[in-house]
């Protein structure tokens, strides 16, 4: 994938590229810069997780996700922004999320990172399941 | 078996709800046109262990209890809570 050519918005069953996605951010904007990465926790209370596993209803996950985009360029002045989520088997070591935007300045893209990922994890359809010694369990949601 | 004045409905269910209905996708047989509350009562009377706590979409957006479902023809799904990112 040309990195000038990456998608905004993008789901993917391959381990995403937090590199490419910061070179593309730099092509297309100038002044500041945020990244966010979400990547799995190792430990259930003290069960030892060894990969998550991300279901979602993936055209309607799409349709929220460039509400979500389309929001946060107006509302935050962004020059560009990108939000990219795994899905399938995703490994411990693997991002599960990326989301990257720019802005002429730093108060506004903290801003749009910060509220962009708390409107992706209270409305996308997406799910994650554990995977655990015994099986794989579905995450009991939170803030 | 569906009635003359019956239609069914094609209802996809998503993460933990799709455990209590055998998987990704049930139907539901009604007349129309019904309200997404009053197919919410359907699904409680077919699927009683179901959790309530899912939000109802149609062709792809959230929509309210008072929302007409007025077509077999429409998607819905069942959207339990997320848990993205």
């Amino acid at each position: 994938m040309n990195y000038p050519d990456l998608p905004f918005i993008h789901l993917s069953h391959e381990p995403l590229d937090l590199a490419a996605l910061e070179y593309a951010v730099r092509l297309r904007s100038k002044g500041a810069h945020v990244f966010f990465s979400g990547t799995p926790r190792d430990k259930k209370d003290l069960e030892a997780v060894s990969a998550l596993i991300f279901e979602a209803y993936e055209p309607m996950a799409l349709a929220e996700l460039q509400k979500i985009h389309a929001r946060a360029i107006e509302v935050f002045r962004l020059e560009v922004a990108y939000v990219h989520h795994r899905l399938g088997n995703c490994g411990i070591h693997e991002h599960a999320v990326l989301v990257g935007v720019g802005a002429p300045h730093r108060r506004h893209a903290f801003e749009a990172c910060m509220w962009i990922m708390d409107e992706l994890k209270s409305r996308v359809p997406i799910w994650k399941k554990e995977v655990l010694a015994n099986g794989s369990f579905y995450v009991t949601p939170h803030p | 078996m569906v009635g003359p004045l019956e239609h069914s409905l094609n209802i996809l269910a998503f993460g933990q709800a799709s455990l209590f209905c055998g998987g990704g996708r049930f139907e539901i047989s009604t007349s129309l046109p019904i309200t997404v509350l009053q197919l919410r009562h359907l699904i409680q009377l077919r699927f009683p262990m179901m959790p309530a706590n899912y939000m109802v979409a149609i062709q792809l957006e959230y929509a309210s209890n008072e929302r007409i479902i007025d077509s077999p023809h429409l998607e819905i799904a069942i959207i339990p809570p997320v848990s993205g990112g």
